[in-house]
C-alpha cells in the first residue's frame, strides 16, 4: 500500500467541512426515518453524515453521474443550446459501498463506449469518490459472487474502512492525495491493515447469498424457453422497481418538455425500464415484449448474460436492491440457482 | 481529456425541400442539411428525424445514395411523432442525426442474384439498394423484387415501378391482400411469399433481402428457409423502438444485439438463436 492514514470516527464531520471548503459539493449518506440516503450536505449539515448503513435504496452513483431526469438540450429561437452538467467546483461522494463503485466502473462501459456520451463524461470527470468498505452485510447481498465487494482494491480516490472509533484511508489516486494532503491525520500502522484485512475477512464469512457464474452464459442462453419465465412472470407486478434500484441500469426515455413561459422546448432523458410494459412498444400498437414473461427473462438475461457479450462482464454487482425491493419477491440469485439446477 | 465531446444527442437542421404522396397516410419528404454538408449514408441505413416539442423518430433513408445534396424519408402517420412530421411543409426545419446502423452487405454480394421481398413500408429501406443496383446494375446478377402490401394504394413509389422494370435483368412482382371492388388491378392477390414462385433461385448464389412487418419477416424466412436459402445468405432489416440511435439508451437491444449499432439489417444466422425476435 502507498499511503494510509488514520482519520477518527468523530472527525468525520471535519473532515467533511474541509472538502466542503475546498470548494466540492459533498454528497454523503445520512440517516432517514427508516433507512440510510444520499444527499448533498452543506457545512451546517456534516454533523448528519452517517457511515453505519448496509445499502441505499437508491444507486447513489448511478443516480448522481446519470440523474433520473437529465436535460440534454434547450431548442430555442430555431437553436440549439448544448445543457451539459456544470463542471464548476467538482463534486466529492463519501462513503460509497464497493458494489456500487463496480456498478459506476460498469456503467462507464456503457457510456465510454462510442460515441462517448458527454453527459455522464462531464460528471464522471468531475467526480471524486471516497468509497467505504463494508462492516456489515445483510441477507440480499452477494457481491462476493463476482468479486464486486465487500472491499474494494482500485477504482477509489480514497477508501475508508471502518475500525471502530477510527477509519483507515487508503489514497487510490492524485484527486484523493490532494484531498488528505491538507488535512493531518497520522499514517496508519500495520497493526491498522491487520485490522482491515480481519473485518474484511468477517464480513466475507457472512454473506452467505451466492450466484454460482461458473458457464452461465450458456445456461442462460439454453434457457431461453424455459417454463420459469411465464412463472415469474405470474408473480411479477411489471412495476419496474429492479430496474430503477439497479445500479447498472443504464435505460433511458428521451422526451421533449415545451417550456411554456419561454416558448422554447428542452429534450430531456428519463430513466426507464425494460420490466415496464411501454419499454418495446413500437408504431401501431407492436410491441416486441408484450408478455411479462418476455420482460423479466429480458431483466435476468441483460445482467447475467448479454452483459458479457455487450461490455465483458456480468452485469450484476450483488448489491442486493432488486431483491430486497421487489414487492413479489423475485430472487435473481434463487432464478439463477433454479436454472442451474441447483435448487427448487 | 481536454477538447470537448462531440455531442451525439444534438441534431444538425434539414430543411424541408418537397413532401410528395404516397397514400393517404405516407408521405415522403426530401431534405437537406442546412449548414450544407451531405447526408453520406450507404443502403439500410437510418436516421433520427425530430420534430422539436414533440420528439424525435427513426427513419429509414430511402432516397438514393449517390445524390449528395438531398436525401429522403417516407414517413406513415402511425403516432404523435410522425403525426407531427407528416404535416411539416416545404421550407420547414426538421433536427436529424445519423446515419445510423450497418448497411445491407451489398459490397460483400456481388456476383449474386438478389431477391428484395418487401411488405408495406417495408419498401422504404430497400429504395436506396434499387437506385444503388441501378448504377452498378453490372456487379450482380439478376434482381427479383418481390413488393406486397395491404391494398394498391399502400403501395409505396408506385411512380418509380416503370423505371425499375425497364432496368436490365430486373424484375418486379406485385401483389396485394386485397382489391377494392372499385378498383382496377392486374396482379396477383396473396401474401407477398406467394410471389416466390416467379423465382428460380440458384440458392448458392442468391441473397435475399427482406423488410416488412415483423409477421411478414417471420414467415418469409421460413419459407426461404424450407426452400433451401442459406440462412447466411438472408438479411433483415428490423424495427424496434429506439430512443438514442448510439447503444446507450437500452430500447432496441435483442439478445446481446442493439438493433441501432449491430443492425438494423441481420442475416439469419445471427439472429436465429436469439429471443424476442423471429421465433
Amino acid at each position: 500500500m502507498e499511503t494510509a492514514f488514520i482519520l477518527k470516527r468523530e472527525e468525520i464531520p471535519h473532515f467533511s467541512k474541509h472538502i466542503i471548503s475546498k470548494g466540492y459539493s459533498l454528497f454523503a449518506p445520512v440517516k432517514g426515518e427508516l433507512k440510510h440516503s444520499f444527499k448533498k450536505v452543506n457545512e451546517e449539515q456534516v454533523e448528519e453524515i452517517s457511515l453505519d448503513f448496509i445499502r441505499t435504496t437508491m444507486p447513489p452513483l448511478k443516480a448522481l453521474l446519470t440523474p433520473p431526469r437529465e436535460n440534454l438540450f434547450r431548442i430555442r429561437d430555431g437553436g440549439i443550446e448544448e445543457t451539459l452538467p456544470n463542471a464548476d467546483g467538482g463534486t466529492v461522494i463519501l462513503g460509497v459501498h464497493p458494489c456500487d463503485v463496480n456498478a459506476m466502473n460498469l456503467l462507464e462501459r456503457v457510456y465510454t463506449d462510442r460515441p462517448e456520451d458527454p453527459y455522464f463524461e462531464a460528471r464522471r470527470k468531475n467526480l471524486v469518490v471516497i468509497a467505504l468498505n463494508c462492516k456489515n452485510a445483510d441477507e440480499y447481498c452477494f457481491c462476493t459472487s463476482f468479486g464486486t465487494g465487500p472491499s474494494l482494491e482500485e477504482g477509489f480516490d480514497l477508501l475508508l474502512t471502518d475500525l471502530g472509533e477510527r477509519f483507515l484511508v487508503e489514497v487510490g489516486s492524485k484527486k484523493g492525495s490532494e484531498l488528505v494532503s491538507d488535512f493531518y491525520m497520522p499514517r496508519a500502522t500495520s497493526t491498522d491493515i491487520l485490522e482491515k484485512d480481519d473485518s474484511i475477512r468477517k464480513v466475507k464469512s457472512s454473506i452467505k447469498r451466492h450466484v454460482n457464474t461458473a458457464g452461465l452464459q450458456k445456461i442462460m442462453a439454453g434457457a431461453i424457453y424455459n417454463p420459469i419465465w411465464s412463472e415469474l412472470a405470474g408473480k411479477c407486478t411489471g412495476c419496474g422497481a429492479c430496474n430503477m434500484v439497479c445500479p447498472t441500469c443504464f435505460c433511458f426515455n428521451v422526451v421533449d418538455e415545451p417550456e411554456l413561459d419561454s416558448g422554447s422546448v428542452l429534450r430531456t432523458r428519463t430513466w426507464d425500464g425494460c420490466l415496464l410494459w411501454e419499454y418495446a412498444e413500437v408504431a401501431l400498437g407492436g410491441n416486441f415484449r408484450r408478455d411479462l414473461s418476455a420482460r423479466v427473462r429480458q431483466f435476468v438475461n441483460h445482467k447475467m448474460n448479454y452483459w458479457v457479450n455487450q461490455y465483458g462482464s456480468i452485469g450484476c454487482v450483488g448489491c442486493g436492491r432488486c431483491i430486497e425491493q421487489c414487492p413479489a419477491k423475485i430472487d435473481i440469485t434463487n432464478v439463477v440457482a433454479r436454472l442451474r439446477g441447483e435448487t427448487l | 481529456m481536454s477538447s470537448k465531446l462531440e455531442n451525439p444527442y444534438i441534431p444538425a437542421f434539414a430543411r424541408v425541400m418537397s413532401v410528395k404522396d404516397e397514400n393517404p397516410t405516407t408521405r415522403t419528404f426530401t431534405l437537406s442539411m442546412v449548414n450544407g454538408e451531405a447526408m453520406r449514408f450507404r443502403p439500410g441505413q437510418f436516421d433520427i428525424v425530430s420534430y422539436f416539442g414533440v420528439g424525435e423518430s427513426a427513419f429509414s433513408i430511402c432516397s438514393n445514395p449517390d445524390e449528395k445534396n438531398v436525401f429522403e424519408n417516407t414517413i406513415r402517420r402511425v403516432g404523435r411523432v410522425t403525426t407531427a412530421l407528416f404535416n411539416v411543409k416545404p421550407g420547414d426545419t426538421v433536427g436529424i442525426r445519423g446515419p445510423y446502423g450497418r448497411p445491407w452487405p451489398l459490397e460483400k454480394v456481388t456476383g449474386n442474384d438478389l431477391i428484395l421481398i418487401a411488405g408495406g413500408m417495408g419498401l422504404a429501406p430497400l429504395r436506396p439498394v434499387i437506385h444503388y443496383l441501378a448504377k452498378h446494375r453490372e456487379l450482380y446478377g439478376s434482381v427479383d423484387i418481390l413488393y406486397g402490401a395491404r391494398t394498391p394504394s399502400d403501395m409505396i413509389y408506385t411512380y418509380e415501378f416503370d423505371s425499375w422494370r425497364k432496368l436490365p435483368n430486373m424484375r418486379l412482382f406485385l401483389t396485394v391482400d386485397y382489391v377494392p371492388p372499385d378498383m382496377h388491378w392486374q396482379h396477383d392477390v396473396g401474401i407477398v411469399t406467394e410471389l416466390l414462385k416467379y423465382v428460380k433461385p440458384r440458392m448458392r448464389y442468391t441473397t435475399v433481402f427482406v423488410c416488412g412487418p415483423e409477421v411478414m419477416m417471420k414467415f418469409t424466412s421460413q419459407l426461404l428457409l424450407r426452400m433451401g436459402f442459406y440462412p447466411s445468405e438472408v438479411f433483415l432489416s428490423l424495427e424496434r423502438r429506439m430512443k438514442c440511435g448510439i447503444g446507450k439508451c437500452g430500447h432496441c437491444q435483442i439478445g446481446y444485439k442493439y438493433v441501432c449499432k449491430d443492425g438494423p439489417v441481420f442475416n439469419l444466422e445471427e439472429i436465429g438463436l436469439l429471443p424476442d425476435v423471429i421465433e
